[in-house]
């Protein structure tokens, strides 16, 4: 195990364990509460073909953002796993924001990310903050499925999800 | 005790010296209030330049500068549909598309000087309400509409920048269309044109930011949503108050320095001081001890000495808070990215008081200390007059 990775590791759940909140409203609960079904792909295959409507499942880590969640809202930005690396896995990259992949080009970020919202009956993203629910933060392995929400296209992939699952540190 | 006016009689012993020391107290205060007052005008018309319900979308990546930021010009048309929560007047949505471009202006007289341009359209002024023309009108193609304060950011009379006059931007000549007011803002010392000239002017395809004005600062996680439910367009959401809060932050060192040299200085002075006033005491040394004679004590000494002093500096203090009021108070300063005006508020001048008084006092302890130290028998006995 190389020695940036684990720090990553010891960082990750140190503040897994410590930060960790629980969902306060029945939607988000709802969510957490659900294991994601079907088989997960990775966001660049999924986006290709992807329609509104569809049901899919996807899999990555929270990152390709500077800032991947949004205070006070259940929203947030899953990174491909097999087309963009976080800093920090670089050997030697002492990047303070690894999470929001600048190693990677920009198009790749484009290609490889995708928007995860919770949202309501009226389709209003949930005024409830995401990070540190049930361990849910920077860096995290998620696996989640859901509605692709209308105004999705292969340039734009957006899910409503129904469910999430905040994996452990896969191990090298 | 020593009656006061003993204090006040001996400052006239030596006219040279006391104008030496109350020249000296004043250059001193003058440049520390001075330094104060630039540190408290930078981070004021910092702080004030941003309102917390001006959110600016930026390109993802260059949120620390709005002049390399690309932002495609379908945004501002995205975000005002997409985007709830903003201010609204007569069915018009404060959306303001603009581009930030800083380049030479070459001006009727052949100075140049590099200005911050912004490149805007009528929409701004929903956006920055503070704006107020005050002469002239808002700028067509080929106009400029220069801020208040931007002749001074430039080097130029205030003259040259008068509604009628004109300068030449990548040689095309613009006429002033206007002049407008932002109280208290850095966009004073801008220099507005229309989106159309500034879009051609820099070669630019794309935006620098666009602009908004929500109807509550609260709603700001609506626009950040916005941001990540239109990844395509790679934009990232900024309150315009922490933009310019950041820009505080890159000029930190920039006021430490200056109140840095002003402490350095005040130090000097001190130091200075101190050597004057050991030359001055010493020969005073049989006085003292004489005062001691007919029963005045050490302490008594001490606190008529530290007066003198004291009374000396405290005058240089008027002196200096008299010329900061009349010479510096209201006068602009030119920096980076704007200018600001100097104020002499009531903290400036309390600063400049308190140096004063600490010039007197601990400028006069070591010397007055030394001079009253010698037992009585050696300091009666002392050669100096």
């Amino acid at each position: 195990m190389k020695p940036n990775y684990l720090v990553t590791c010891c960082l990750v759940l140190a503040t897994t364990v410590l930060w960790a909140e629980e969902p306060k409203s029945e939607g988000l609960k709802k969510v957490f509460a659900t294991d994601p079904s079907g088989k997960a792909v990775a966001i660049h295959i999924a986006r290709a073909s992807a329609k509104p409507g569809q049901t899919i499942t996807l899999k990555g880590r929270v990152m390709g953002n500077i800032k991947p969640f949004v205070e006070g809202r259940s929203i947030f930005i899953l990174g491909d796993t097999e087309t963009l690396k976080a800093c920090s896995d670089n050997p030697g990259d002492a990047c303070e924001t690894p999470w929001d992949n600048c190693c990677d080009s920009p198009e790749a970020i484009k290609q490889g990310t995708a928007t995860i919202q919770i949202v309501d009956a009226k389709g209003k993203v949930l005024k409830e903050g995401i990070e540190n629910v049930n361990g849910l933060q920077k860096l995290s392995y998620v696996t989640v499925s859901g509605t692709v929400a209308p105004g999705s296209s292969p340039q734009l992939l957006l899910l409503n999800a129904d469910a999430i699952k905040v994996e452990e540190l896969k191990k090298k | 005790m020593l009656p006061f006016t003993y204090a006040v009689r001996n400052l006239f012993r030596s006219p040279s010296r006391l104008v030496q020391t109350v020249g000296g107290s004043a250059l001193v205060v003058i440049l520390v209030m001075a330094a104060v007052a630039i540190n408290d005008g930078m981070k004021r018309v910092l702080a004030a330049s941003g309102s917390a319900s001006n959110v600016i979308l930026v390109g993802a990546g260059s949120e620390e500068s709005i002049q390399r930021s690309e932002v495609p010009e379908s945004s501002a048309g995205i975000a005002e549909a997409a985007v709830s929560g903003i201010t609204e007047k007569l069915g018009v949505r404060a959306v303001s598309s603009e581009i930030h471009y800083m380049n030479y202006l070459i001006f009727e007289d052949g100075h140049k000087a590099q200005a911050l341009l912004r490149g805007v359209t009528p929409q701004a002024l929903r956006v920055h309400p503070e704006v107020r023309l005050v002469a002239g009108g808002f700028p067509s193609s080929g106009e400029v509409m220069v801020g208040r304060l931007a002749w001074r950011k430039l080097g130029v009379g205030k003259t040259t920048l008068v509604p009628g006059t004109s300068v030449t931007l990548d040689g095309m000549k613009l006429r002033v269309s206007g002049v407008f007011a932002a109280p208290g803002t850095v966009l004073e010392s801008e220099v507005w044109a229309t989106l159309g000239d500034l879009r051609v002017l820099s070669k630019r395809e794309t935006l620098s930011c666009v602009a908004l004005k929500l109807e509550n600062a609260e709603d700001f996680p609506d626009v950040e949503i916005f941001t990540k439910q239109r990844l395509d367009l790679e934009l990232s959401a900024l309150r315009e108050s922490d933009y310019y809060a950041h820009l505080n932050t890159f000029f930190r060192p920039l006021r430490a320095m200056t109140l840095l040299t002003a402490g350095l200085i005040a130090i000097g002075a001190i130091f200075g001081g101190i050597n004057t006033l050991y030359a001055a005491f010493a020969s005073r040394v049989r006085e003292m001890a004489t005062l001691q004679a007919i029963g005045y004590s050490r302490f008594a000494l001490l606190v008529s000495l530290v007066q003198e002093s004291t009374l000396a500096c405290l005058t240089g203090t008027l002196v200096a808070s008299l010329t900061a009021i009349f010479l510096l108070d209201g006068q602009t300063i030119p920096f980076s990215i704007g200018a600001f005006t100097l104020e002499i508020s009531p903290k400036v001048a309390v600063t400049g008081m308190i140096t004063g008084l600490l010039l007197g006092i601990i400028g006069t302890l070591p010397p007055a200390i030394r001079c009253l130290k010698p037992a009585l028998p050696v300091a009666l006995r002392s050669s100096s007059i």
